[in-house]
């Protein structure tokens, strides 16, 4: 006899299947019909199939597909792909089951949460790329920016370097060319007017340097050098300037350096930015040494002070321009916080590397290496 | 600019190959090849780029390669803008503005990107809002930036409600503002569902779209 209870526990096994479950179920007539479908393929292709075809729903991509042959028993299934509510078609894994004249089709339906997962992956994808893609406008107008921040700087210094100039010129000629008129205070004014120009002077100097840098206009014109010649003849003028402070220079120079590809003017730029620096930052009696050597492959330069050092942390921004540090001048002298940011790109110009290293307390060294062409070397 | 066929077709081969098995580095050192060559930025997006990714629909139109695999193309060819976009932004300026959005949930949004980026190579400053901008805000937008006119892509006729939907609302907030409308969806038809609203023209092809740019300028 027909067990009331089971027969409710089979209708309620039914209903959860095609109603609740997650699986994918499609009950088909003999002329491939739906007859009916889990609640879970509806809402994959968005609306109520019951009576259409089921060829309407599966993306059929060469006309070959015939549903009947899909009961063959195989244990793997096929992958079928349903079109979507969103016209994206989703592939899924089928297995079909003969039942008379039905067929069942019954399917693994990706996790709803790993489906829900992945659009939301394409999305975040897609507004990363935006937010890339608005990034790089924005570089390009701040480049532009920035280039027009250059050509002002070079404008600018360039129009200021002729008045100072002569405010300059004229001082210096009333300081040395003993013009009696002046009073001791007089003479201290001028005097400070004279050290104000050659500062201001400097100070364009390596305006208009660095802002044809960055426009990309740094010109270098490489010449075979004798890297020797060329630093003895600058540390005999730098020598000066630091004994006056109580400062000594030592050299130790190599003997067999090679002949190296400078721009020799521009080098010597670097020389004087890493020389003077070496003794703004020096106390008195202490040592400046400057060393080159020749390695397998490169010449190093190095000038090495022993002075108050530079924390690690401030050695990053060294190289950009206006940069500061925490770090004075030992005799108040002024600086103008583009020196090492023309030595960078000048020693960049030449294909080389520049370095620095740094105790504090113990003192700075700064080391130059210069390529040595293949032929040379 | 440069129209004529550049890029030979064993690269595009070459690159398609590499598109199709996920070789990013491969087709991203083919694509800056072409750059360093002087091959210009529009040859490299309708050559390589556009060229290829029709080639990977039409494969899994075929069957012949997983919706994953169409996927991985596209964000390999998303990775690629990159290298171009030094050279899309350094255009001198038009002074005209346009705003380019996919239509919402639209996830098909390399060829609106492509059509912004190539406002920029005419000099055009072209907003891109991609495919997640609520229309409302899409609305905001053109009301405050006003531009020369707003591109609509759609990529699927399936998602045409929703462009209708942006083309009512637009419409309702700014009138005036011309109304470009372009993509796969109406490569077979169907246009005629844009007779109702005015202003609303529908560009098929590059071409067309580059001279309506410099017309305007």
């Amino acid at each position: 006899m027909h067990n009331p209870e089971s027969h409710i526990i089979e209708q309620e096994l039914t209903r959860l299947l095609f109603e609740d479950a997650s699986a994918l179920l499609l009950l088909l007539d003999v002329e491939r019909r739906i007859v009916r479908a889990s609640a879970s393929f509806e809402r994959v292709v968005g609306r109520n199939v019951r009576g259409a075809s089921v060829y309407d729903f599966i993306v059929d991509f060469d006309g070959s597909l015939d549903v009947a042959t899909l009961a063959d028993g195989s244990a793997e299934g096929h992958i079928l792909h349903v079109s979507g509510a969103d016209g994206m078609p989703e592939s899924y894994r089928f297995r079909a089951r003969s039942m008379g004249d039905h067929l069942l089709l019954y399917g693994e339906s990706p996790d709803s949460d790993i489906r829900k997962l992945r659009r939301e992956l394409l999305t975040a994808n897609n507004e990363l790329h935006d937010m890339a893609r608005e990034l790089q406008k924005r570089n390009a107008q701040l480049e532009e920016m920035n280039k027009l921040k250059n050509q002002f700087l070079g404008i600018a210094a360039h129009d200021l370097r002729n008045p100072i100039s002569v405010i300059l010129s004229f001082s210096e000629l009333m300081l040395h060319d003993d013009v009696e008129s002046l009073t001791d205070a007089q003479r201290e004014m001028v005097d400070s007017v004279y050290e104000s120009s050659v500062f201001m002077l400097k100070l364009l100097n390596n305006l208009l340097d660095i802002s044809a840098i960055e426009a990309g206009k740094l010109t270098l014109d490489m010449l075979p050098t004798d890297i020797a010649v060329l630093l003895r003849k600058n540390l005999q003028r730098n020598r000066i300037l630091a004994e006056r402070k109580g400062i000594a220079i030592r050299d130790e120079i190599d003997a067999d350096l090679p002949m190296l590809a400078l721009d020799a003017g521009k080098f010597e730029q670097v020389l004087n930015n890493l020389i003077t620096n070496a003794v703004k930052f020096s106390e008195r009696g202490t040592t400046v040494t400057v060393r080159c050597e020749r390695s397998d492959h490169e010449v190093v330069l190095s000038v090495r002070d022993q002075g108050q050092g530079i924390p690690a942390e401030e050695l990053d921004r060294l190289f950009k321009p206006f940069s500061r540090t925490s770090v004075r001048a030992t005799a108040g002298e002024s600086s103008t916080g583009l020196g090492l940011a023309i030595v960078k790109r000048i020693i960049d110009g030449h294909a080389a590397r520049v370095r620095v290293d740094s105790v504090v307390g113990q003192g700075t060294v700064f080391s130059i290496s210069l390529p040595i062409p293949s032929e040379v070397a | 600019m440069d129209r004529t066929h550049g890029i030979p077709s064993d690269v595009r081969q070459r690159y398609l190959d590499a598109l199709l098995i996920g070789d990013k580095r491969t087709c991203a050192s083919i694509a800056q090849g072409l750059l360093d060559e002087g091959v210009p930025v529009r040859t490299l997006f309708l050559e390589l780029f556009q060229e290829a990714l029709y080639k990977v629909g039409e494969l899994w139109e075929m069957n012949r390669i997983t919706v994953a695999t169409e996927h991985l193309a596209t964000t390999i060819t998303l990775a690629l803008f990159q290298l171009v976009y030094p050279r899309v932004f350094a255009v001198e300026r038009v002074g005209k503005t346009a705003i380019i959005s996919c239509t919402p949930d639209e996830h098909h949004h390399i060829g609106a990107r492509m059509v912004s980026d190539i406002c920029e190579l005419h000099g055009w400053d072209s907003h891109f809002v991609g495919s997640h901008t609520p229309v409302a805000d899409l609305c905001s937008m053109v009301q405050e930036k006003r531009p020369d006119f707003l591109g609509v892509s759609l990529t699927l006729y399936s998602n045409i409600g929703n462009l209708l939907h942006l083309l009512h609302a637009v419409r309702a907030v700014a009138p005036e503002v011309p109304i470009l409308v372009g993509g796969q969806a109406f490569r077979h038809g169907g246009l005629e569902i844009l007779d109702e609203f005015p202003g609303v023209m529908l560009h098929q092809s590059m071409d067309e779209f580059e001279h309506f740019l410099d017309a305007q300028s």
